[in-house]
């Protein structure tokens, strides 16, 4: 099938700064694609592209195969949501919604039979006569999503829509956002810098830094298989370590030998490694217990592959930030953050586990300066 | 007396002295005659039909005035707000510098280039053309208003232009709306509160003044500031002039009050 929108080579400075280069990117119909990543990472660059409010210096956009790159935005059937609402301030919210389908000229009673329909899928009918001023900030944010989706365009771009909000209204309007997805049946292109938007409203992330795409997948994909150590830092908290992969389906982490499911890295290869908090299995120990490293060698060592790895260690640091208690723990020389709902004081001995499968091995980020590192070591 | 009420003394002291006593004063002179005997004479001689042309003429000039001034200084603020050139200050700096030259020797240049043997009239006849009358016309002092006051025109209008978020232009673009149309549904509306206050300080000035009518205008034509100033000056009537700058001062506080309902943000509070 061929892509909604195509994004081809594009590059995009602004005075000096390289915002984007040679990005390319294709968008189905009907999909809820999100641009992740930091600020500055050319995101909101690429939002703006598509809606004609920038053009790129290079490259190509298209729109069901037709190229609109140089298309002023009042020509492309594209409207947005933009990050601070952007509501006429002297028009009521009535007018609001009504501006864009005034220009394209369609009668009063169809106006008036749109508006009403466009407030009622944002839970705000019997809005029309009132105030812009007089509306909270989610208020403002929904008649903004009406007042575009109501030209029924074929995509709608989403710049941060949610930033101003605070939480529990951010949690109802993402719900919001997907059921409205999925009755109108448009293309959703959203931008954001939080991750947990991103995971729970995408049909594909797309996680970006410095212009780059670092990693486009599913959400389960982004979260489970980040493919570098910036997504995995970028999604979620994570313990990233450096380890060695010592041959397949065996890796080296804090000098201690760990079972894992990945193949294909080589052997002794330096790579990079993430461990998600919760996945940190945590086992009390006697106090005077004291481990020798042969223990784990050991227990790799009869052959059976799904036997953990293990390392010993003290938690350092305990907070309780609701549904588990999040603990610093201090094993092999490094600070691993892990997750339980099981409370480990601070000083207490333990050792931890995780499973082959939750380990990720990830490739070592290769840029020239780290290649020339790497030959040195 | 709090400290912070104390703080205070000095501004009071400045408004009872500055203008409270004033307006009691003018307001005295008005109401009575030379022999302090209370009239409404001072009051009613507008209607005569020299002070009533005088009025009407002024409020015309200034309305002209006021109306040239806008037409000038909302696509010249338009274009200094998408161009990015006002970004800089540059643009606007140039626009007010006259401002800081004095006031009655712009008016003065403006006599120079106008009179029969100024600068326009010698190109005019240089080409062999009969010489114009461009001095002592009511042209010229709306020339001259215009040219004083343009700067308290600009100054506002593009001040609140400067405060709309692009986003909000850019959301018409979105919408499907022309160039044509963000002018004039978005941009005009949402610098109402400027225009007003650029109005005001256009409006007022122009109706007031007795001496870019006195310059340009040779004497010869009579606006209710020349009136008013030649009561307090060559006829040395205090009580007439009084009488009419009340006249003058019910304009003014009924135009400010009009445009000071348009102007909720507050643009020209300073005035």
């Amino acid at each position: 099938m061929q892509p909604l929108i195509k994004l081809q080579n594009i590059s995009k400075s602004f005075d000096d700064t390289q915002v984007l280069d040679d990005f390319s990117l294709e968008v189905k119909e009907n999909e809820f694609i999100t641009l992740l990543g930091p600020s500055g990472c050319g995101k909101t660059t690429i939002l703006r592209i598509v809606g004609g409010f920038e053009k790129p210096d290079e490259g190509r956009v298209f729109f069901e195969g037709k190229d609109i790159t140089a298309m002023p935005p009042n020509k492309r059937h594209i409207n947005t949501v933009f990050q601070k609402y952007a509501l006429f301030p002297h028009m009521n919210i009535g007018q609001n919604i009504a501006f864009g389908l005034k220009i394209s000229g369609k009668s009063d009673q169809y106006i008036r039979d749109k508006v009403k329909y466009a407030l009622k899928l944002v839970n705000l009918s019997g809005y029309e006569k009132r105030k812009i001023d007089s509306l909270s900030g989610g208020q403002q944010q929904r008649i903004a999503i009406a007042r575009a989706i109501v030209n029924e365009p074929k995509v709608l771009l989403l710049d941060e829509p949610l930033g101003a909000l605070d939480l529990k209204l951010r949690q109802d309007m993402e719900y919001e956002l997907i059921r409205l997805k999925n009755e109108l049946g448009i293309t959703f292109i959203y931008v954001t810098h939080d991750q947990e938007e991103a995971l729970t409203m995408s049909d594909k992330v797309v996680v970006m830094n410095g212009g780059y795409i670092q990693q486009m997948g599913t959400p389960e994909q982004i979260y489970n298989e980040p493919e570098n150590a910036f997504v995995a830092d970028f999604i979620g908290d994570s313990n990233i370590i450096d380890a060695i992969m010592v041959e397949d389906r065996v890796v080296k982490i804090c000098n201690t030998v760990f079972p894992c499911i990945d193949e294909g890295f080589g052997r002794n290869r330096h790579v990079d490694v993430v461990i998600r908090p919760e996945d940190i299995i945590i086992k009390r120990v006697p106090e005077d217990y004291n481990p020798k490293v042969t223990d784990t060698v050991f227990n790799f060592g009869d052959g059976n592959k799904n036997t953990l790895g293990r390392l010993f260690g003290t938690v350092t640091h305990n907070v309780f930030i609701g549904v588990h208690y999040e603990m610093e723990i201090e094993a092999g020389g490094f600070t691993w953050l892990a997750q339980n709902t099981v409370n480990y004081p601070v000083g207490t001995k333990v050792a931890i586990d995780v499973i082959p499968e939750n380990i990720q091995i990830m490739n070592k980020p290769q840029t020239k300066d780290e290649e020339a590192m790497e030959i040195d070591i | 007396m709090t400290f912070r009420k104390l703080l205070a003394a000095p501004f009071i002291f400045w408004i009872i002295a500055g203008t409270v006593i004033p307006l009691g004063v003018i307001g005295f002179y008005g109401f009575t005659t030379r022999d302090r005997n209370f009239t409404f004479e001072n009051i009613t001689a507008i209607f005569t039909a020299e002070h009533a042309q005088a009025l009407l003429l002024a409020l015309l000039l200034a309305a002209i005035s006021t109306l040239i001034c806008f037409v000038l200084a909302f696509p010249l603020s338009l274009i200094l707000r998408s161009s990015g050139l006002g970004q800089k200050g540059f643009m606007v700096f140039i626009f007010i510098l006259p401002m800081w030259m004095n006031f009655l020797l712009r008016t003065m240049a403006w006599q120079v280039i106008l009179e029969k043997g100024g600068l326009i009239n010698a190109i005019i006849t240089s080409m062999g053309f009969e010489p114009l009358e461009l001095i002592n016309t009511s042209g010229a002092i709306v020339l001259g208003m215009v040219y004083d006051f343009l700067p308290f025109m600009v100054l506002p209008i593009y001040n609140t232009l400067m405060k709309i978020d692009d986003n909000i232009i850019e959301a018409a673009y979105d919408l499907g709306a022309t160039h044509k149309r963000v002018i004039w549904n978005i941009l005009l509306p949402l610098s109402i509160p400027g225009i007003a206050s650029g109005v005001t300080m256009v409006f007022v000035p122009a109706l007031t003044t007795f001496v870019i009518s006195n310059m340009l205008g040779g004497g010869k034509i009579n606006l209710i500031g020349n009136i008013i100033e030649q009561e307090f000056t060559t006829s040395a009537n205090w009580n007439l002039g009084s009488g009419l700058s009340l006249i003058m001062m019910i304009f003014i506080v009924g135009s400010m009050m009009l445009l000071s309902k348009l102007d909720k943000e507050g643009e020209g509070n300073f005035i």
